[in-house]
């Protein structure tokens, strides 16, 4: 059975993948699919250190998922002239939106735009009337997705058309943390975005293509900073509560706020990572900060976020409901942490944290 | 299974596009038919190597077919904008092989199934050093340091290596005799039974051996250079042995048969070697066999022996054979011959089914006569045959053989033979008898694979006689005499009844007489006809 695992930040979601590619008699061809190089490179570590030679795991990019097995092979399906010659990588709107036919999807030089490639993916999918999914048949027994909640638009329906095939499929993600996406121009399945996504997953498990396993324990943060992450979420989207099963005990332990004027003796005394909002944020002078978007797939002992106008809100007023996007960003800078979350604000007493003094 | 090989201006080949079958395929043709280069094709396809070597490292400019080079510069030569000529050489797999990862649309027909494609084309990155070369003065040969070569499957991804699904074994008739032992194909065919275990031990084993003389052995021996060169030169000289990659234990491996150097052992051994290697190795490591002249080197006896171990070897490997054998070729079945002419092909497809179950039933050797022979003359019977000889050497002063013209006996089936023919685009004459009939009736019944200048019919009008000993009576009717005593016909017996009651008898003495008789003019038509082939 098909099977979506859904779990928190910290919920061992790579190592049940890894688990996954060691199941089994060992004839298996099992192809794991991630949306971050860094996902890739952490999968392609991690099995050779577990030293998996018992089934043949390949790991590819979602991007190269789409372009070596749907695009490369039936592109002539749908442009029966159309040279390939690789990836062109989109951030944003792109260059093609406005175009017709084949220049919608590759650039001059035949690279596919990364933005349109999911739909591009999908029609030639749907062209080859089965065959894009027979090959992969013949060449895989099983294919694991990882980050799964990053897919949007058509690789939704990708996905679905991969759920219907005899391969096995497991998809393992958190949709708390729907930061990133493969596209931002693709309009395709538009009321599954962000947050929502969750609303997809629970569909194609009630039409009987697959089963949701919902894990609740993190073995990376401590309960306090796992309920505080909980508490960002939107209420209605019933997100289940956490629990955690991280139970070492630190001289500083939990959620914090600290004050600008403190901040260098917190840094000093407890070698955050620091996160902020982009490189226009104010941070502590002399310092380095990462940025939320890059902050994903992260451990950390401690982490101090400078938050944003609206985190501050939040902060102040747990009834304030962020923007989703906001909210992801904001559970997923919070879930890196270990042992302790600090913020750093102005006006401590404004807030019901506690406040750490030197 | 390759199901459909294509081949586009590689060597002989300027366009061919043939049909394979599972299991074995004979493949069969004249010297330069291609038959070799279709089995390299295969296996250069197969393996991204040829020879051992990468396709890279042996690329030059005679890989590309003759003629087409010649058309390329005949057409520069008009300032005509031509393309560079590219070589394409593709395998398609039944759609439903492994590996699938290698299916997809790219090749030439858009066929959705798994297969490799090689293309060798001009590289566009040099597009003005290549213009360069061509406005010079340069000879007609074309600039191949600007080509590319493309080596992928038809899911569009390129090859570095030989997809591990595809093994090859190659068993040519080439003998080695050089001191490093064994060829590429073969030492990978032994390297086949050599588990990954033992390979890692052996591996250790000998660079531990190798660092044990240097430690050693050298030591002593680099003491004693040191000690004389430090007035030349500040740094240490010395010799180890080699630890680099090429002195991998598998180069350094040298087969055996009965504890003879497997380059010292026969060449009829050798090649039996080979063939008893490919058949071991299990049908997994190796589904595809390509086997060249197995009949050279070898006595009749081994040649009995190698046929029924390739009969065993083709079954579930698909299987190349070049042969010249007629033996080989009767022995493995008709019904699996590819035949090449001229870079070429005929397949038995393409004819009509009676002909084909026709020619399953004749012995291979006649088959195979008519299919290599440059000049053909199909005659009736063994009587025909000899007389032709005879007349033609009358005329001519030398044998048909001699003159590369094979006479062969159809019996009165040389429609079937003409079919053939036709479908080879062979010269024919064929010699019948009239049978009460018109010679245009019997030209109308074979119109369709006759064209002057190439296929011809030839018979005796009707009012001479139905068969040929009338027809030798009617142009030897002014020495009915001589005739009598050539074929030692008695007084008392009517001669055309005495000749055809010992048709075989008659021939030999008109054959080996030393007279000279007169011909039926049809004979001498044909003869004229064939030596203007």
């Amino acid at each position: 059975m098909n099977k979506i695992i859904l779990a928190p930040a910290g919920g061992h979601k790579t190592q049940s993948i890894i688990e996954l590619c060691h199941l089994g008699t060992g004839s298996k061809n099992i192809l794991i699919v991630t949306y971050t190089t860094t996902g890739q490179t952490v999968i392609e570590e991690r099995l050779w250190h577990n030293a998996c030679f018992k089934n043949q795991c390949h790991v590819i990019g979602w991007y190269s998922f789409l372009l070596k097995h749907f695009v490369y092979p039936y592109v002539f399906d749908l442009f029966p002239e159309q040279v390939v010659s690789g990836l062109h990588f989109v951030e944003g709107k792109g260059p093609s939106q406005y175009k017709r036919g084949a220049k919608r999807y590759f650039d001059n030089s035949g690279r596919a735009y990364s933005n349109n490639i999911g739909k591009l993916a999908y029609d030639i999918a749907r062209c080859s009337k089965g065959a894009c999914v027979e090959r992969l048949e013949g060449i895989y027994d099983e294919i694991y997705f990882d980050e799964v909640q990053d897919l949007v638009g058509n690789d939704l329906e990708i996905l679905e058309l991969l759920l219907k095939s005899k391969i096995k499929i497991i998809a393992v993600g958190d949709v708390r943390q729907s930061i990133i996406r493969t596209s931002r121009t693709d309009r395709k399945n538009k009321k599954y975005i962000g947050l929502k996504k969750i609303q997809w997953f629970r569909e194609m498990e009630s039409s009987g293509l697959c089963e949701i396993e919902e894990r609740v324990s993190t073995w990376r943060c401590n309960q306090e900073i796992i309920d505080f992450a909980d508490s960002i979420l939107p209420k209605d989207l019933q997100f289940p509560n956490t629990e955690s099963l991280q139970d070492i005990e630190t001289d500083h332990d939990g959620v914090f706020v600290v004050s600008w004027i403190n901040l260098q003796s917190y840094l000093d005394r407890y070698s955050p990572e620091c996160y902020r909002h982009s490189v226009a944020s104010k941070i502590a002078e002399g310092t380095e900060a990462i940025n939320f978007g890059q902050c994903k797939g992260k451990t950390v002992a401690r982490v101090l976020i400078y938050p944003t106008k609206q985190m501050k809100e939040f902060l102040k007023n747990r009834d304030f409901r962020l923007k989703d996007q906001s909210a992801s960003s904001f559970y997923v800078a919070t879930t890196r942490a270990e042992y302790s979350v600090a913020f750093v604000v102005e006006n401590p007493e404004e807030y019901q944290i506690a406040e750490w003094v030197p | 299974m390759i199901r459909r090989i294509h081949i586009q201006n590689y060597r002989t080949f300027k366009r061919l596009d043939l049909k394979l079958q599972d299991g074995l395929n004979i493949i069969v043709g004249n010297n330069e038919a291609g038959k070799s280069t279709l089995l390299e094709a295969i296996s250069l396809v197969l393996n991204g190597r040829i020879n051992g070597r990468f396709i890279v490292d042996e690329f030059n400019p005679y890989w590309f077919n003759t003629d087409i080079v010649k058309e390329y510069f005949e057409a520069v030569d008009r300032d005509d904008d031509v393309p560079l000529p590219f070589i394409l050489i593709e395998l398609y797999f039944r759609t439903d092989d492994q590996p699938q990862k290698l299916r997809g649309r790219n090749n030439k027909f858009r066929e959705d199934c798994p297969g490799i494609s090689l293309r060798i084309e001009p590289d566009l990155e040099y597009i003005n050093q290549i213009k360069t070369y061509l406005s010079s003065d340069h000879p007609p040969v074309l600039p191949t340091e600007y080509y590319q070569i493309i080596w992928r499957g038809f899911d569009g991804t390129p090859l570095n290596k030989r997809p591990y699904e595809l093994r090859t074994s190659v068993i040519d008739g080439h003998t080695i005799r050089s001191t490093r032992g064994i060829d590429y194909q073969t030492r990978q065919m032994l390297c086949d039974y050599i588990d990954e275990k033992d390979s890692v031990d052996l591996s250790v084993a000998y660079r531990q051996s190798r660092y044990q003389l240097t430690a050693t052995m050298l030591s002593k021996v680099n003491e004693r250079i040191k000690e004389e060169t430090k007035t030349v030169s500040n740094h240490d000289l010395g010799l180890q042995m080699d630890q680099s990659s090429s002195a991998n234990w598998e180069t350094n491996v040298v087969p055996h048969v009965d504890s003879v150097p497997f380059a010292m052992a026969g060449q009829g051994q050798q090649v039996l070697m080979k063939i008893a290697l490919a058949l071991k190795s299990s049908q997994e490591k190796s589904n595809y066999v390509i086997i060249e002249e197995p009949e050279n080197h070898l006595s009749h006896t081994s040649l009995t022996h190698i046929v029924s171990l390739i009969d065993k070897l083709s079954s579930g490997r698909q299987t190349f054979i070049a042969t010249h054998s007629s033996y080989v070729l009767n022995r493995l079945g008709l019904d699996r011959l590819i035949l090449l002419h001229k870079g070429e092909k005929a397949i038995f497809d393409d004819l009509s089914q009676d002909t084909t179950n026709y020619f399953k039933k004749q012995s291979g050797y006649d088959t195979l006569r008519l299919v290599l022979a440059r000049k053909l003359v199909i005659v009736e019977g063994s009587s025909d045959e000899m007389l032709f000889n005879r007349a033609y050497y009358d005329i001519v002063g030398r044998y048909p053989v001699e003159d590369e013209v094979d006479v062969i006996t159809q019996g009165t089936r040389n429609r079937r033979a003409l079919e053939l023919c036709h479908v080879l685009d062979r010269s024919v004459a064929v010699l019948r008898d009239a049978d009460k009939q018109p010679p245009e009736h019997w030209k109308e019944k074979a119109k369709d694979y006759l064209k002057d200048g190439v296929r011809e019919m030839f018979m005796g009008s009707k009012e001479f006689g139905d068969t040929l000993e009338p027809q030798i009576i009617y142009a030897n009717q002014d020495r009915e005499g001589d005739l009598k005593n050539i074929v030692e016909c008695p007084d008392d017996k009517d001669l055309c009844g005495f000749m055809t009651s010992n048709k075989t008898e008659y021939a030999w003495q008109i054959a080996s007489s030393e007279i000279n008789i007169n011909y039926p003019q049809y004979f001498l038509d044909a003869i004229e006809f064939v030596r203007n082939l």
